[in-house]
């Protein structure tokens, strides 16, 4: 196995408060990796740094692999421009470039998909154009030729609708395809997010607190495809999760934080053992 | 059928109780005559007409054809809605293509600014009603589209023809350039930045005397066809047309000339609105109104969805205010007004967000109706404003709602993900 991200450093301070502190961890290509932890212990935050939305103050998230030989995604969000770019154009063009362009889009472009804790559908639109929209990317859109209806966007247009609807028998909702994604229940809008976020062919698939919400049944349900996904998709996913009986099932990588820092990595069993772990959930007896 | 009949006395009953005040009380003098038969007889046919339709529709079969259930089993994934049928396109086109003939000069005016007016509408329908950005100084692009005529004529003898891109081009740039501020805006912020643009271009309009010629305005010259003049002597070194063609001189003929060119454009706008709407960038403007924060996730970049949502919008502003400037053959900057910008936002706002064919009625019944009611001139925009009120009560989602494309699927979805 060889890592598909690599997180290192990761500090990022909101004012005076140090949200994360050298954040330090690796997911490896076609594993399920668990970030766990408790409540303002910085999961999400974490979240937010590794698919775009936040910049962290310092640090680097790598993504290996893929077209152009990895991408170094605190990059692609642009960074503040420095005097010492006035004597390197090419530096100075880069920076300029992603400052004007880059933004969270960009690392999604380059394989990171993700899903909302609280679910972000597009709720006046009907399931089918939630994972349309998803596409966006990958088919033509072209101002043109979408107005004369070309041959192309027809042809990828129906790609798209292919591709949709393959995701769409996997979490089984296929039936549902032209309701509006609002009114759908909600365990029914967990899965279309999920289903959404992998019609962008992300090679890294970040799913927040995907079971949060749903009864026992239904997380069962959701951990077998999730590990589905990873079987028989190779896809990696990173997850932050509360249920601690679908984590240990399903992760191949526990990353444990608390307070902001990384308190411990490793295996469920191992996870399970540490005292550290056991101290930040329970709470320690006083020396 | 007794359900059918029973509604259609409902929609009568309601009928009734709209024409009762307007077409039952008829000032004389200062004493207030009642005329209720005319309301009664209104009613009723709209009670009948109604009952008709419904049944008629239902026998043709027209709406029950679109279920969910046959269409799934279509044997390939179709993009497809419910396309209209020909049979209503064709007659849709006969009735506008004829309906000069009825109307007089007075109609033919009234029904050109209708179609204007449907221009303004399906334009800043992208706008606020697909893109969700609440625009309130559209009439800043219909300035910017008469001016470019006005002054491009004045100054350079710019031709009508050339005009109509070049006000469109010129319009778009205005919109981008109001986008790019109020990219990070939402809401009622966004609705007061756009709100002072307006008024801007406005008062630039206004004071700036030397070019613009101020208050007093610009006046503009008839658009030509291929050199042939619309009016009685050539005052633009070409061909009067009724010389042209040897008939008889008609002040009629430039009216005509309009209303088939702005059928024309309007008829190629909604075309392209339709399809803008099942086109990715449609989608995205739909999904940005939806959820920003989600489109981000999903590899959209909001800020070109924006902007070319601004840019379209204002372009489509612009082409109407060329027309605006060609009919008028006048321009001055008290056409272009906040209440210009309110009244096109009630036009989609009435119409029902992003739905085109309700822009469409809502443009149609806000042109006409104050036409129609100018025999009570003085009661006129109150009616106009009542109207609104009621609508908006009984329909706050406006006339049509915005149907979504419905998906045909294959019978069998393909088993692996490509």
């Amino acid at each position: 196995m060889s890592a598909l991200l690599t997180v290192q450093d990761l500090t990022i301070r909101f004012g005076g408060v140090t949200a994360l502190q050298q954040v330090d961890f690796t997911v490896q290509a076609g594993s399920i990796t668990a970030l766990i932890g408790p409540n303002g212990a910085g999961k999400t935050t974490v979240f937010n740094c590794v698919t775009g939305f936040y910049r962290a103050n310092t640090g680097s998230i790598h993504l290996h692999g893929g077209a152009n030989g990895g991408s170094n995604l605190m990059a692609l969000l642009g960074e503040s421009l420095q005097w010492s770019d006035l004597w390197q154009p090419k530096r100075l063009g880069s920076r300029l470039y992603h400052k004007m362009f880059g933004g969270p889009h960009r690392v999604n472009q380059v394989g990171v998909a993700r899903t909302f804790q609280n679910i972000r559908l597009f709720n006046a639109l009907t399931v089918m154009e939630n994972l349309l929209v998803a596409q966006h990317n990958q088919v033509d859109s072209g101002l043109l030729s979408g107005l004369i209806q070309s041959r192309r966007f027809r042809a990828q247009e129906q790609a798209a609708l292919q591709r949709a609807s393959a995701w769409l028998r996997f979490f089984d909702l296929l039936p549902e395809a032209n309701r509006l994604a609002g009114e759908l229940p909600y365990g029914h809008q967990r899965r279309l997010e999920m289903a959404r976020a992998l019609c962008t062919q992300p090679r890294l698939l970040c799913l927040d607190e995907p079971a949060a919400g749903l009864n026992p049944n239904e997380t069962k349900a959701l951990g077998r495809l999730i590990l589905t996904l990873r079987d028989r998709f190779d896809m990696t996913i990173l997850l932050i999760e509360h249920d601690m009986g679908m984590v240990m099932e399903i992760s191949d990588h526990l990353v444990v934080l608390d307070h902001g820092e990384v308190i411990a990595r490793g295996t469920p069993e191992e996870i399970q053992r540490d005292d550290r772990v056991l101290a930040a959930y329970l709470g320690s007896e006083p020396a | 059928m007794l359900a059918r009949f029973w509604m259609a006395c409902r929609v009568g009953g309601i009928a009734l109780l709209l024409f009762a005040p307007i077409t039952g009380l008829v000032l004389s003098g200062y004493r207030l005559e009642g005329h209720w038969q005319t309301p009664l007889l209104l009613a009723a046919v709209v009670t009948v007409g109604h009952f008709l339709f419904s049944v008629l529709l239902h026998h043709l079969g027209g709406l029950d054809r679109l279920g969910v259930g046959r269409a799934a089993a279509l044997p390939a994934a179709t993009i497809g809605l419910s396309a209209p049928k020909p049979v209503w396109i064709a007659l849709l086109a006969l009735l506008t293509l004829s309906l000069p003939l009825v109307l007089g000069k007075y109609g033919l005016s009234v029904a050109i600014l209708a179609l204007i007016y449907i221009l303004l509408g399906l334009g800043l329908n992208i706008v606020v009603g697909l893109a969700g950005l609440l625009d309130l100084g559209f009439v800043a692009f219909y300035a910017v589209g008469a001016y470019t005529y006005a002054l491009g004529y004045h100054y350079f003898h710019l031709s009508f023809w050339l005009a109509l891109p070049l006000g469109a081009l010129l319009a778009g740039l205005f919109g981008m350039v109001l986008g790019f501020p109020v990219l990070r805006l939402h809401g009622d912020y966004l609705a007061i930045v756009t709100l002072g643009f307006g008024e801007i271009i406005r008062l630039v309009l206004n004071n700036w005397v030397a070019v613009t010629g101020g208050p007093n305005g610009v006046s503009v010259a008839f658009p030509t066809l291929f050199g042939l003049e619309f009016s009685r002597k050539a005052k633009q070194g070409g061909i009067p047309i009724h010389e042209f063609f040897g008939i008889d001189y008609s002040a009629n003929h430039r009216s005509l000339f309009l209303y088939f060119l702005l059928l024309g454009v309007v008829g190629l706008l909604i075309l392209m609105v339709i399809r803008l709407k099942r086109m990715p960038i449609g989608r995205a403007w739909e999904a940005l109104r939806e959820n920003e924060v989600a489109c981000r996730s999903l590899g959209i970049h909001h800020v070109t969805v924006k902007l070319s949502a601004f840019g379209l919008g204002a372009m489509v502003g612009g082409v109407g205010g060329v027309f605006f400037a060609a009919l008028q053959g006048f321009v001055n900057p008290s056409s272009f007004t906040f209440f210009e910008s309110a009244y096109i936002l009630a036009i989609v706002v009435l119409g029902g967000m992003g739905s085109t064919s309700g822009v469409i009625a809502a443009a149609l019944l806000l042109t006409v109706m104050p036409e129609l009611l100018r025999d009570f001139s003085d009661y006129r925009v109150l009616s106009v404003g009542m109207a609104m009120v009621l609508m908006m009560v009984w329909r706050p989602r406006g006339l049509r709602q915005r149907r979504r494309p419905f998906f045909a699927l294959p019978a069998e979805a393909a088993e692996r993900v490509a």
